[in-house]
């Protein structure tokens, strides 16, 4: 590697052809090693300046408070397309008669898709962790006197089942894709997190609801039995329920295009 | 000499540096870092084996070079396997680098302190030779 340039023969017993040849292949290879630094220090320069998050949880969470930030602003964002949506649709028909039909019907399908607020009667059921504590109880005691998504999901499931109309979690709307699920110390529903006290609203018969929510050997029951301060049913004679806040563009399923579906009037 | 290698690595990092295009895949990054790492391993070993006179061009430059690319390939071998052995390459790297410094540092010195005892001798051998004439103790001298 260029080592003959500027030397004779090499023989090691000569200490100036041997420094010489170390100096051109120390400096090709200075050259090459500064080349490479080089190419290291501005990748690595391009990382930190690209928004690769770091690997510290001061970096993280300052991403996640931003990422919440924009979720609330895009939430309020979607609400206020709703509004627009129904604002556009309230406006145009009301002289044609064909038109009011179709509104009507519009209407009807949106409340029950759970994209309007709607009032009525109806019970509130309140589920809290307990506040006893077990601690020579096993671990599987001890777990029960926590509210778990599975829980809501029980309550719920009676609820929907004696004919609740509308059902929402502290305050979330639950539609047909709304989930319950369990993560971490929250409870996700709808997608946002959510802590002790749950709050369930249910609008339809307070009484039926009531009788249903009180079945022996269901989850009431055994909520009670644990522990009665965990679950609190009440009724009311006037509950609001908000409507669905989350997104509801469908990405990926699309209508299937029959005339033989039946409820075929709400054609798009 | 030093000022030249220097030099020469400095050149070379210059044009990469500001090459506009010259840059890789961030992915790969940790693989070139190591490189880099061997490089500069090499490198050392090569300046400790020159201080030691027993420096040889192509074990030095086979060694940059096989060195390199290993400590590269066994990076990326690691991350294939799921095991970190880029950290074993910095490991072996890094101890080597500062072992051949040290080496390095005590040889430049003892080699000093060997020229000017040699000086000396000349000295007192100048002022009186019929004391000092084929005296051959001056390692004695130099370790007062």
């Amino acid at each position: 590697m260029g080592l003959p340039l500027n030397s004779p023969p090499h023989t090691a017993a000569s200490p100036s052809d041997q420094q010489r040849s170390w100096a051109v292949s120390l400096c090709t290879l200075c050259a090459i090693l500064g080349a490479l630094l080089a190419l290291s220090f501005k990748t690595q320069n391009q990382i930190r300046q690209s928004n690769v998050p770091a690997a510290n949880y001061e970096g993280l969470s300052y991403e996640y408070l931003i990422l919440k930030k924009k979720a609330t602003d895009d939430e309020r964002t979607i609400g206020s397309l709703q509004q627009n949506i129904s604002d556009l649709e309230n406006s145009a028909p009301s002289q044609n008669k064909q038109f009011q039909v179709l509104t009507d019907d519009l209407n009807r399908a949106k409340t029950l898709a759970g994209l309007t607020a709607v009032k009525g009667p109806g019970v509130t059921v309140t589920l809290n962790d307990s506040k006893k504590r077990f601690p020579d109880a096993p671990l599987a005691v001890q777990m029960i006197t926590i509210v778990h998504d599975v829980d809501i999901n029980q309550f719920v499931n009676e609820l929907k089942a004696a004919g609740a109309e509308a059902i929402s979690v502290n305050d979330q709307r639950l539609v047909a894709n709304s989930a319950i699920r369990c993560a971490g110390p929250t409870v996700y529903i709808n997608n946002t997190p959510q802590t002790p006290p749950y709050v369930i609203q249910a609008i339809g018969d307070a009484k039926t609801l009531d009788t249903a929510l009180r079945l022996p050997g269901g989850a009431f029951d055994q909520m009670h039995g644990m522990d009665a301060t965990m679950v609190r049913i009440a009724h009311a004679e006037k509950l609001i329920i908000p409507a669905y806040a989350g997104a509801t563009q469908p990405r990926y399923a699309q209508p299937v295009e029959t005339n033989a579906r039946s409820g075929a009037d709400n054609k798009n | 000499m030093i000022w030249l290698a220097l030099a020469s690595g400095l050149i070379g990092f210059a044009a990469i540096w500001f090459t506009k295009g010259a840059t890789i895949p961030i992915a790969d990054a940790s693989y070139l870092s190591l490189a880099a790492l061997a490089g500069i391993d090499s490198l050392i070993g090569g300046l400790r084996a020159g201080t030691e006179g027993k420096f040889r061009g192509n074990v030095f430059v086979s060694g940059f070079v096989v060195n390199t690319l290993l400590a590269a390939f066994l990076a990326y071998l690691g991350d294939r396997l799921g095991q970190n052995l880029a950290l074993a390459a910095v490991v072996a790297l890094g101890g080597r680098i500062f072992v051949n410094l040290s080496i390095t540092r005590r040889q430049w010195l003892d080699h000093r302190a060997d020229l000017s005892s040699t000086r000396r001798a000349a000295q007192l051998a100048a002022k009186s030779p019929q004391q000092y004439a084929g005296e051959p103790t001056m390692d004695g001298e130099s370790r007062n």
